[in-house]
C-alpha cells in the first residue's frame, strides 16, 4: 500500500468501528421488548424480519 | 507477472484455493439448511425461503469478515500470506453468496403476492429518520451494490486500467460495506431475534476485526515515520550484515514513501517497496531464484534494475545506494524505473 492508503486507513478505521459499535449498541439497546402475545401480529413481524 | 494480457491466468496454487473455498460455502451453507430444518422444520415455500436467506445472509457476512481479516493477518503474521494470495476469489464469490441473500429476499415476497409491501417498504421516506423501524434492507442492498462494483472491477484488466492506487483505493470501499452489513444485521435480525446469539456473534466478528485492522496500522505508523537523511539527503541504513541475506530492511524519508535495501550475498540494491501488480510491499519479500519477489502475488523483479525478467514487463523504480564507512546508504530520491542502482558492497562498485 502506499502512504496515502495507509493514512487513509489509519483515519478511517477508529472512525468505523466507533459509528458501527456504537450503532449496534444503540440497536441492542432501543431494540423493542418482545410482545406479551407473538401470536397478535404474526404477519406483520415476519414481514418486517425479512 | 504478466506477460501480455491473458483473460485467465490459473495454476494449481488458484485452483486449491478455490476448490477449499467452494467446499467451505457449500458445507456451511448445507449444513446450516440441514441442521436448522432438523431443529425447527418449515412447513411451507416461505418457510423453506426464509431458511435459505438466512443460510447464504450469514455465509456471506462470515465470508467478509474472513476477508477483511486477512489483510491485517498477513501484516501481522506471514503465516497468513497464502491466505491473501487469491483473496479476489474469495470477494468474487462472497458477492454470489449475498446476491442469492439478497435474490431471496426478493422471492420470499414473490412468493406470497407480496412484492407491493417490499416496494413499501423500502418507499416509506418517514421510515429513514428512524433509527428503530429504518429500512434495514436498504444498507444491505447498498453493501450489495458495491460488493457488485469490487467483484466486477477485481481482474487484473481493472487493476491495470484503473493503476494499482486507484484501483487499491477503489477497493478500500469493502471497509464501508462491513459497515453497512454490520447495521443491516443489527437493525434486521437482531431486532425480533431475543437470542443473544446474533448480538455476541455481530460485536465479537467486527470488533476483531476492527481490532486487527488498528493494531497492523499502528505497526505500519511506526514504520511511515521515517530516518531523517543525512548529509547530501542520503538516509543510513545500516552495515551490510544487518541486511538479512535474501531479505531486506525497508526505509523511507520522512513524508516518503518506503525504500526496499535488499541484500543478495556481497549485491545490496534499492527498490521501491511498491510491487507494480498491487502496490504490495516489496520489501517483505525474499529473493528467490535470484530475483526479489513480492510476498502477496510472486511477482518478480531483478534486484540491480527493478526489471522483471523477459519475457514479463513490469519496471520499478530503483534508488542509488553506496558504501560510506561500512554503512550502506540509500538516496531517497528515486531513478527512472529499471535505472541499474545495486552495488557490489565488497568493491562498492554497480553489479
Amino acid at each position: 500500500m502506499r502512504r496515502a492508503h495507509r493514512t487513509v486507513h489509519r483515519a478511517l478505521w477508529p472512525v468505523l468501528a466507533v459509528l458501527v459499535m456504537f450503532g449496534v449498541a444503540m440497536a441492542l439497546w432501543l431494540r423493542p421488548p418482545p410482545k406479551a402475545d407473538a401470536s397478535d401480529e404474526p404477519e406483520a413481524a415476519e414481514e418486517t424480519r425479512k | 507477472m504478466s506477460a501480455g494480457f491473458r483473460a485467465v491466468q490459473w495454476n494449481r496454487t488458484k485452483l486449491v484455493y478455490d476448490g477449499i473455498l467452494l467446499a467451505a460455502v457449500a458445507l456451511y451453507i448445507g449444513g446450516f439448511i440441514a441442521v436448522a430444518a432438523w431443529l425447527d422444520e418449515p412447513d411451507d415455500l416461505p418457510g423453506w425461503i426464509d431458511l435459505r436467506l438466512r443460510a447464504f445472509g450469514t455465509c456471506a457476512a462470515l465470508m467478509l469478515t474472513i476477508i477483511l481479516a486477512i489483510g491485517p493477518l498477513a501484516r501481522l503474521d506471514p503465516r497468513f500470506l497464502p491466505l491473501l494470495y487469491n483473496r479476489r476469489h474469495f470477494g468474487v464469490l462472497t458477492f454470489f453468496v449475498a446476491a442469492v441473500h439478497g435474490w431471496s429476499m426478493v422471492e420470499w415476497f414473490a412468493v406470497q403476492d407480496a412484492l407491493p409491501s417490499l416496494v413499501k417498504e423500502l418507499t416509506n421516506l418517514p421510515a429513514y429518520a428512524r433509527f428503530i423501524g429504518f429500512p434495514f434492507k436498504t444498507l444491505g442492498m447498498a453493501a450489495l451494490l458495491i460488493l457488485l462494483l469490487l467483484a466486477a472491477t477485481s481482474h487484473d484488466f481493472w487493476l491495470a486500467f484503473l493503476t494499482p492506487p486507484v484501483w487499491k483505493g477503489l477497493h478500500m470501499l469493502l471497509y464501508g460495506a462491513y459497515g453497512l452489513v454490520a447495521m443491516h444485521v443489527a437493525l434486521g435480525a437482531m431486532q425480533d431475534n431475543r437470542s443473544p446469539v446474533v448480538p455476541v456473534l455481530l460485536l465479537a466478528a467486527f470488533a476483531s476485526v476492527a481490532a486487527l485492522h488498528l493494531i497492523a496500522a499502528r505497526r505500519e505508523r511506526h514504520g511511515d515515520r521515517g530516518i531523517a537523511p543525512g548529509e547530501g539527503g542520503w538516509i543510513a541504513v545500516g552495515p551490510p550484515h544487518a541486511i538479512p541475506d535474501k531479505a531486506a530492511r525497508i526505509v523511507a524519508a520522512p513524508g516518503g514513501e518506503r525504500i526496499a535495501v535488499f541484500r543478495d550475498g556481497s549485491r545490496v540494491g534499492a527498490l521501491t517497496n511498491l510491487c507494480a501488480h498491487q502496490n504490495g510491499p516489496l520489501g517483505e519479500g525474499r529473493i528467490i531464484d535470484g530475483c526479489v519477489t513480492c510476498p502477496w502475488h510472486g511477482f518478480q523483479y531483478r534486484l540491480e534494475d527493478g526489471r522483471a525478467p523477459p519475457p514479463f514487463t513490469e519496471v520499478l523504480a530503483t534508488y542509488p545506494v553506496r558504501l560510506r564507512d561500512g554503512i550502506v546508504e540509500v538516496d531517497p530520491r528515486p531513478l527512472p524505473p529499471g535505472t541499474p542502482a545495486a552495488i557490489d558492497v565488497g568493491t562498492g562498485t554497480l553489479t
